[in-house]
Formats: C-alpha cells, structure tokens, sequence
C-alpha cells in the first residue's frame, strides 16, 4: 500500500520529482568521481605509505653503484628496514629472463591489476617452484604455465648453474604502476619509484615479478640502485642527523618526510578542487530536496488529509511520503550507476586514473543518509504541526 | 446511531489564540435519519461534524457511534471506522485533482482492513460511480470534471464501502441551483435507500428537504425541529 500510494504520490508531480531524482544523481556520481580520484592518486602511495611515515631515506649512490643493504646496515646507525628492488636473471631456451625482485615486506603491500591470475603472493606455494608474476601478455605463456630455466648468478657454495622452475601465477594488466626505484636519489613524489607497464618491450628481455625469499637462497640477487631505508622509532636526533650526513656524502636522499609531505599534497591537491565542488553539489542538491520536497509535500498534504478521511492513519501518511522519497533515492542511484558504469566500461574512468573502491559504496550511503534523512524530517515536520483538519480546512 | 452528549472543542488550547467553538453540544441521531445542520457562519457546523466524522478530537463531553465511545478506540480502531462506517463528503469535494474520478473513488479501498484485489476494486468504484449517475466518466481525470460531476466522485468515493454514515459538509455551496437539486435528490436516494444522512448547509431549500434540522449558534444547538411531513 504505501508503495502503491508513494508510487502515485512520485508519478503525480513527475516532472518535479524527475527532476530531483536527476540533481540526486549528479552528486551521487560527482561524489563517486572525487572518491575514485582520490582512490586512485593515494593507490601508488598506500603501498608505500608505512615507510614514508617512519623516519628514513630514499638513497641513491654519487658514482651509480648499486647499494647493498648490507652496506646501509654497516655505514648508518639505528637502520629498521632497508627495502630494495633487486633482480635476477636466468635462461630458458636461450632466452634471458629478467626477475624483479621485491623484498617481501613491499611484495605483500602491492597490489597491481591482473589481466588474469593473481599476484604471486597471493598464490599457493609449491617446493622447488618460485611463483612469479608475468609482465608481457604479447607472449604465449599462460597462467599456471611452468617454465625452466637455469640461474647466471648461483649462489656460492652451489656448483655451477642452478636449475630452477617458475609457475606464472598473474599476468600483469596493461598499464599497471610497479615499483622500480630506478629515479635518481631525489624522487619528487612516489609516481617517480613506479614505472608503468606499456605493451612496448624495447629491450627484448620477458620481464617476471617475484619475491626475494623465493630466490635469495639459491640466487645471488643483483642490487638495485637505490634503497629506501626507514630508521628506528627511537633514532635521537644526532644518529638521525649523522645518517644523513654520511649519506650526503656519498650519494643523493630524499627524506621520507618529505616525500611524504609531496605525496599528500598531492593527493589533496585534487581533493582541494573536487571538495568544494561536491560540497556546493550537495549544498544545493539539500537546499533544492529541502524546499522541493517541502514544497511537494505541502502539494501533497492535501492528498494525505483526503487519505485520512478516508481511513488512513495519520503516521501511515508519513510512510507514504518517506515510501516516494525512497523511490526518488533508488532511482538517482540507479540512475549514477548506469553513468558509473558507463564511464567504467569506456575507460573513461582508467584514463583518468579513477578508482572505484569500497569507500565509494560507504561515502554513496552516507551521502543517501544524509538525503533520506533530510527529505523524511521535512515531511515529518509538516504532517506532524499539522492536524489533517487543519489541512484540509486551509483549502477552503 | 449517534449519540453525542455536553460537546466541547476548544481550538488552540491553552494558547492565546484559543477558540472554544463548540460549548456543549447534546444529541441523538437514529439510523436512518436525514438531519440538516444549519446556522451562522463561524457557529461551529463543521467542527461538529468533523467531530462526527471522527476526523477531529475534542475535550469535553462524549460521542458514540453505534454503541461505540469514539473516545475510547485508537488510531488504528478510528481509521477503521472511519474507513468502514463514515463517509464524509467536503464542501470543496477534497479530490485529488491530478488523478482520475474511478481512481479518487479507489482511495478507501486502499485503506479498508479486506485488501481486495485491484480488478475487484474497480469494480467496486465503478459501481459507486454509476449509483451516483457518472459511470460513463470514470477515466476522466478529476480536473477536467465540472463541479456538479466532482461533488459526484465525491460522494462516491464516500459511499464506496458502503458506510451506514454519510457527512456532508456544504455539498451544494459551489454549485449552480439545478446542480444542487440533483446533488440534492442523489443525498434524499441515497438515505431513503437506508443510509444516515448529516448535511451541514447554509441553503434554506437544501434544508427543507430534510425531516429534522438542527440549528447551532455560538458553539450551541439553539433548535432541534422534526417536521411530522417532509
Ligand atoms: N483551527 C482553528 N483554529 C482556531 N479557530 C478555528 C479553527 N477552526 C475553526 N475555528 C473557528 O471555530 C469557529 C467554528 O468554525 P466552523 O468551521 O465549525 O464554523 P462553521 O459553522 O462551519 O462556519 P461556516 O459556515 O463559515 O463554514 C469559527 O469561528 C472558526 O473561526
Ligand atoms: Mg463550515
């Protein structure tokens, strides 16, 4: 009954209550839109967020050496974590295969899209194969393919070269960010750590993605370039300053803070922007349910006095009302989430790197609330000061 | 039957606004009767019959329906009643505008404690429209009706559930004096045919077709006449 009558009650002003549905939508999708954007600015820097938050360095050599934790560890005071990306080569049908090795604290943090599969910490481990990650999907390799291959560099102690076997749990999406720390030792934010996966392979060499205690104990690993190094909680200020004097003197850093600091000024940058437009959005979507919906629901007290003479109880007619806003709800999410989803299917939302996540589901709801509650309290109030005899008196 | 005994209703109470509209108001009504209410303007008509329609409170006094205390049932039991036992007709006939004759008539259907399913309560409108002679214009949206024809969709949808009360408030104030007479004519039918009729009116001639007017003035009955001929 109540959604028979709130269904008349919503065809019986259409074009105003279409109207609302639409207005409703457009904040609905904006809100969305924001939300994906800062989803998918913050999304090269969650993996890396615990350790740009700890005290630390981003470090690169003057003379272009690698840097080995080893050395970090023996040259600075206080060291916590030394996260590199390292690397291993081996050859399979006289073809090389280059290994990007993660330190495992960073493997598990990441997340990157898979055309198919999963990533390879996500996969279940077998003994005497290494789960890796595949980045070109120009080859002919599949998920779950093994492929076998022997080690150039074998740990010493082992005699020659090490015959190995990989599983490829994952195909890496076209597109995707991985982490390299390949940019010189300043990094003007963490887009500069990543590299992007592009179709192009210019150097010929089938690129795989694994974690470093699959390999360590049977390969030697080629250190990368730099490190990003996180120091003690407790460092007192003069390890903390000796750190980087040491290290200014042999090479370049980034402070964690700083690029820290970068990082979330960026990802607010667009926050700053979208925020205030999403606020006058909401502002003017509450003003206009507010005076609209008072507005019909003053049109409509008069059909609620006719209900009740009628033998309708008088909080019936509330539900009624609340019954017509909730299909003007359900219809502006219906009709966000086509757009949604249309922007989603055209890649509109990849291309400007919008990432749809389970805060969009939490912040659509809250904002639902927000309107629902609005737009009940105004009926509410109305039926409530008013007597239906009042109303229908006031026609006269 | 209606029994209504020392009536107050005191609008805004307590408020410097406050108007004491009726102030003790004592009668009977068997069934089947057909009384007319009659008196100044602002004398208390409608209040009392709102009161009756069970669409209004008051302080003082009781009022029972058929052997029922009013004051003693709840929201639900009230909207009951109101939806089985009364059917109250407004001077400016309170339909909605925007939807169709059979449509308005539906309303109380829609309230009634049996949910009857949707093709039998057209029909049951639709019968209602015909008894009140304008079955032919069923899907016609109310706005575009003339008044005589709206205050017949409004005494249809009053009569759709068959109630032993019938109110009317003004029924043929907005309307033209042929109009009136047919309105008039379908409220005498539709009482000879064993409903209890109520019309509050300010029309000497609709007054004189009823057998018993009750004259109010001030918030009080002032006469209480049965004519022994109609
Ligand atoms: N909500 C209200 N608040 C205050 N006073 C009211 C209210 N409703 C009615 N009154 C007053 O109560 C008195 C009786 O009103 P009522 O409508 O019953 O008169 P009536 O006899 O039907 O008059 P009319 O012939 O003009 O319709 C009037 O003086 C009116 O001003
Ligand atoms: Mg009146």
């Amino acid at each position: 009954m109540y959604w028979k009558l709130g269904y008349q009650s919503f065809l019986r002003r259409l074009t105003l209550h279409i109207l609302l549905l639409l207005q409703l939508a457009c904040a609905v999708f904006l809100l969305n839109v924001m939300c994906a954007g800062v989803n998918g600015r913050s999304e090269l820097y969650n993996p890396l967020k615990p350790y740009l938050t700890a005290k630390g360095v981003y470090f690169g050599k003057h003379n272009g050496y690698p840097v080995t934790e080893e050395e970090i560890r023996r040259t600075l005071t206080s060291v916590d974590e030394v996260i590199s990306v390292r690397e291993a080569v081996f050859r399979s049908n006289d073809i090389d295969w280059r290994i990007v090795v993660y330190d495992d604290s960073l493997a598990k943090r990441l997340s990157p899209e898979m055309e198919e599969g999963v990533w390879f910490t996500h996969a279940p481990k077998e003994e005497g194969i290494v789960n890796v990650v595949a980045l070109q999907n120009n080859s002919d390799y599949k998920v779950g393919d093994i492929i076998e291959g022997t080690s150039m560099f074998p740990k010493e102690g082992t005699s020659g070269n090490t015959e190995m076997k990989f599983r490829i749990t994952g195909i890496m999406k076209t597109g995707e960010y991985y982490p390299t720390f390949q940019q010189g030792g300043i990094a003007e934010s963490v887009r500069d750590l990543y590299a992007e996966h592009t179709n192009l392979n210019p150097s010929g060499i089938p690129m795989l993605f694994s974690s470093a205690s699959f390999l360590e104990n049977d390969v030697v690993l080629t250190p990368g370039m730099q490190v990003l190094v996180t120091f003690h909680d407790d460092i007192s200020k003069e390890d903390y300053d000796a750190n980087l004097e040491t290290l200014g003197s042999i090479g370049y850093y980034t402070t964690n803070e700083e690029m820290n600091a970068k990082c979330l000024k960026y990802i607010n940058a667009e926050v700053k922007v979208l925020m205030p437009i999403i606020f006058c959005l909401l502002l003017v979507t509450a003003v206009g349910l507010l005076s609209s919906g008072a507005i019909s629901t003053l049109r409509q007290l008069k059909t609620y006095g006719i209900y009740f003479i009628c033998g309708c109880r008088w909080k019936d007619c509330i539900k009624i009302a609340m019954a017509n806003t909730l299909i003007i709800l359900a219809g502006s999410v219906l009709v966000a989430a086509c757009a949604l989803a249309i922007s989603y299917s055209t890649g509109w939302m990849a291309s400007a790197s919008l990432i749809l996540g389970w805060n969009n589901l939490l912040y659509t709801a809250l904002l639902l609330a927000f309107t629902f509650a609005v737009s009940v309290i105004v009926p509410f109030v109305l039926l409530h000061k008013r007597t239906p005899v009042d109303i229908l008196r006031n026609d006269d | 039957m209606i029994a209504i005994k020392n009536l107050h209703k005191t609008y805004n109470p307590e408020k410097p606004n406050a108007f004491h509209a009726l102030k003790g108001v004592s009668a009977e009504i068997a069934d089947g009767e057909l009384v007319a209410v009659i008196g100044k303007s602002g004398a208390g008509k409608s209040t009392l019959l709102h009161i009756l329609g069970c669409i209004d409170s008051f302080e003082e006094g009781s009022f029972s329906l058929d052997g029922t205390e009013t004051a003693q049932l709840n929201d639900k039991e009230l909207s009951h009643l109101r939806n089985e036992k009364i059917g109250i007709v407004l001077q400016d006939f309170a339909l909605i505008e925007e939807q169709s004759a059979i449509e308005n008539v539906m309303v109380p259907l829609y309230f009634a404690k049996k949910k009857l399913p949707m093709a039998k309560r057209r029909e049951l409108a639709k019968e209602a429209l015909e008894k009140v002679g304008i079955g032919e214009l069923a899907e016609k949206e109310v706005n575009k009706l003339s008044g005589g024809q709206k205050q017949r969709v409004a005494i249809a949808r009053a009569i759709v559930n068959h109630p032993s009360l019938l109110l009317a408030d003004e029924p043929t104030g907005a309307l033209d004096t042929g109009t009136a007479e047919e309105i008039m004519a379908l409220l005498t039918q539709l009482n000879a045919e064993g409903t209890t009729v109520v019309i509050v009116t300010h029309d000497p001639t609709v007054a004189s077709k009823c057998r018993r007017i009750i004259t109010i003035s001030d918030g009080l009955i002032l006469h209480d006449e049965t004519s022994a001929v109609q």
